[in-house]
């Protein structure tokens, strides 16, 4: 493996030099023209499956390309959050926040159809529960069940047609239970229609569907079942810290509970929110450290394993955690434990052998990235363990923001970052590269540290192209700035990825490359190329 | 402004002769980047599906079905479409149609006997059109020089969305123009608002790798209502349809 940056143009760029097999594939979609499509012929019978259609002509049956429903995951964009007007009682309250997969086509957004693959004359048609034989034949699409964190946690799903002249036509609810009622009764043949699809709360939703249909050749009814895998992300934002200390098999983690919401955010999965205090200045938060483990329905980011293996547990003799570095304006302090006021040493630590609480707080506003080393006696190198924090910024803060709270953690003069397409540190990424990869850790000021699971990287052990979303200041729409990621095979041609050209999952398409069961808004996402050319050179731009 | 052309068509509630009447099933008003001769250039047509009805029987030509020149195709808006107009201000506004009022809609959503009518751009390349096509309402001429037509989309929570208005240009997204990516194809509320033959006239525009602007303009026909059936005279000119038919 080779890097290559391209200093005029601020481009990351990394060469694969061999040709290697493409892993096990599973999708994970933020966002494009797919179907939930049915497939029937009397040969090999049902078959239920995400698709899409190569050449986008949907006239064009020889085109369609298959996705297993077992090994596809359709995440909720940005613009499918939305709070809820009143006439859509089916799915939540007025007022509530839900997210749609609307029917209508949205860049930014899935554009989620139905279709049904079957020859004319097949099946009976049916109307109401009366069949017959004209026509090209119908068949029902039913919920049967809706499963996973985000029903757990009180989350419904609906799935209506918007009427011409407004209201909806209701076909699937489950917040009213399910029952015969969630039913389809009639999608022909070579049907292609699309339909809204909700949920009301984060985390995951496995639908069970059930198609079924009256045979022609002797009135058979036949069926089949799937089920289809949906998720909401959970927000990233806390307003509080509740950090736990885990260990398992040589890895650390610092993970951060959201006890409420049922989630436990893995490294830069999360960002604390800290508002302006209202006593004695400056910006507090709660905040408790302990090494007890996790047993968090979603965790973001990070696996079971290491969610569950709070370090005390799993580790003899004490353990405690060292703050070994701040990258922010100002100073930070939290109770006796650490200052960094009169710089840090060796006694700026959390004994965690029991769980510690206090208040954080925070001198100046800004974007606030806390370091942290765990000490302890079998502790081997380990990479630093991050809390990142916004003192009276929120998660959609600007590029001047960001810029003005590097300028002030680096006593650099004002202005020195306030120029886009600058690059202060010549590391061959400009400012707002470096504004969008924020959450990746990049630094703008000093060289990028090593994060090779989070800033741009071809990834030798995964054989993929990976990088990291932060979906709060790219939503993936046409408002710049857009991340972009392209690929060629011969360093003249690019081919783009982005919201007007989405690619295709089994040719060459942005796809997941996270741990853990959930996802937030900090993501990591990777490039699946497919058939694997015998070399491939990549890129992140922004526009 | 109005769009709309306020001198009668004489003769509105005959059909045009010799084109074909396309009544129901899956088509789109499509837009084509391809060379037939004279060099690449832009192509507004209609596509239809091989199961689309046309002067009463499926089109065929296979999955892909076939491609006519807009002039070839007369599209029916049958009486059943008829709905009447509540009171929404935003639809009355957009449609044009005020409470308790007749319109008729080709709708968004398929339904049995009515053209499901899209509006594609799936035959354009992103990597030649980065920034899509752009359709544009020219001109609208309806049966009594009147009335008003309007295309519009309902999806998920949100408010109906006009992209066309003869009524209210300002209540669309982005006055009377219909944005929409390269590889695109979706489904629209047509709304009329009286019977009769209307002519509409849409242009499309794109620039070709990002720079060079390329255009089309085509008039489409709609027939709305209860317009008598063609008769059977007229119907035995059609076979000069397929001198109509595009190639693909």
């Amino acid at each position: 493996m080779q890097q290559i940056c391209n200093r005029k143009s601020a481009i990351l760029s990394l060469l694969a030099l061999f040709s290697l097999p493409s892993p096990a594939r599973e999708f994970d979609l933020l966002y494009g023209h797919h179907e939930i499509q049915t497939d029937y012929d009397p040969v090999n019978g049902w078959s239920l499956v995400v698709s899409y259609n190569l050449n986008d002509d949907f006239n064009d049956r020889t085109q369609i390309r298959r996705l297993n429903a077992d090994q596809t995951t359709l995440i909720a964009p940005p613009h499918a959050k939305g709070v809820l007007p009143n006439g859509f009682s089916f799915l939540a309250d007025p007022g509530e926040t839900v997210w749609v997969l609307p029917q209508g086509f949205d860049t930014a957004n899935h554009f989620l159809g139905m279709r049904v693959i079957a020859d004319a004359g097949i099946f009976q048609s049916r109307v109401g529960n009366n069949y017959s034989n004209i026509g090209r034949g119908t068949i029902s699409f039913s919920l049967k069940s809706a499963t996973g964190s985000g029903p757990d946690r009180g989350g419904h799903f609906a799935h209506w047609e918007s009427l011409s002249l407004g209201g909806s036509e209701v076909y699937l609810s489950s917040r009213d239970g399910i029952d015969e009622s969630d039913e389809i009764p009639t999608l022909p043949a070579g049907a292609h229609s699309h339909f809204n699809w909700a949920f009301s709360k984060p985390g995951n939703y496995f639908l069970e569907f059930e198609v079924a249909g009256r045979l022609r050749a002797g009135g058979t009814e036949t069926s089949h079942r799937k089920t289809f895998h949906f998720q909401v992300p959970h927000s990233g934002e806390l307003t509080q810290i509740n950090a736990s200390l885990c260990f398992h098999d040589k890895d650390w983690a610092l993970n951060l509970r959201d006890p409420e919401n049922g989630v436990l955010y893995g490294l830069r999965r999360a960002l604390v929110v800290i508002p302006d205090s209202n006593v004695g200045g400056g910006f507090s938060c709660p905040c408790s450290f302990d090494a007890m483990g996790s047993n968090l329905p979603d965790h973001v980011g990070l696996t079971a394993t290491l969610a569950q293996s709070g370090a005390s547990s799993v580790l003899t003799g004490p353990v405690s955690l060292r703050l070994i570095e701040h990258i922010g304006p100002g100073e930070v302090a939290f109770g006796s434990h650490f200052q960094t006021a009169d710089g840090l040493t060796d006694t700026d630590l959390i004994d965690l052998t029991s769980p510690t609480t206090g208040t954080l707080d925070f001198t100046e506003p800004g974007i606030h990235t806390l370091a942290f080393q765990p000490i302890h006696s079998t502790a081997s190198k380990v990479d630093p363990l991050i809390i990142r924090c916004l003192a009276g910024l929120d998660l959609q803060h600007s590029f001047a923001d960001w810029a003005d709270s590097y300028e002030r953690a680096y006593s650099l003069p004002a202005g020195s970052l306030n120029d886009p397409s600058g690059d202060w540190n010549r590391d061959g990424s400009n400012h707002q590269m470096e504004f969008l990869l924020d959450a990746a850790g990049a630094d703008p000021v000093r060289g990028n540290p090593d994060l090779p699971n989070f800033l741009p990287r071809y990834n030798q052990e995964s054989q993929r192209f990976t990088f990291f979303r932060d979906l709060t200041k790219d939503p993936l729409d046409d408002a710049p700035p857009n991340l972009l990621l392209s690929y060629s095979t011969d360093l003249e041609k690019w081919k783009t990825l982005g919201p007007k050209n989405r690619g295709r999952p089994l040719e060459y398409a942005e796809s997941g490359a996270e741990e853990g069961n959930a996802v937030s808004p900090f993501l990591r996402r990777s490039l699946l190329l497919s058939p694997a050319p015998p070399k491939s050179f990549f890129r992140l731009k922004v526009e | 402004m109005k769009l709309k052309t306020l001198i009668p068509l004489l003769g509105s509630l005959v059909t045009p002769s010799f084109a074909a009447l396309y009544s129901a099933e899956h088509g789109d008003i499509g837009i084509a980047y391809e060379d037939e001769g004279d060099g690449a250039e832009f192509f507004l047509h209609y596509h239809l599906g091989g199961d689309a009805i046309l002067n009463g029987a499926p089109v065929g030509g296979g999955e892909e079905g076939e491609e006519f020149e807009p002039s070839a195709i007369t599209t029916l808006v049958p009486d059943s479409t008829k709905a009447t107009m509540g009171s929404v201000a935003i639809l009355n506004s957009g449609t044009g149609v005020s409470d308790g009022s007749p319109i008729w809609i080709i709708p968004q959503a398929e339904a049995e006997g009515v053209p499901f009518l899209g509006i594609a751009t799936e035959e354009l390349d992103g990597d030649l059109f980065p920034g899509g096509a752009t359709f544009q309402l020219m001109s609208v001429t309806s049966p009594s020089g009147d009335g008003d037509f309007s295309v519009w989309q309902q999806s998920g929570i949100s408010p109906p969305d006009f992209f066309f208005s003869t009524n209210s240009a300002s209540s669309t997204v982005d006055n009377n123009k219909l944005e929409m990516s390269a590889g695109g194809h979706d489904h629209f509320n047509l709304g009329f608002s009286e019977e009769g033959i209307w002519e509409v006239e849409l242009s499309v525009s794109g620039l070709l790798n990002g720079t060079d602007l390329l255009t089309d303009t085509e008039t489409f026909t709609f027939q709305v209502g209860s317009v008598p059936e063609p008769s059977s005279a007229l119907l035995g000119l059609l076979g000069a349809l397929s001198l109509l038919r595009r190639r693909r």
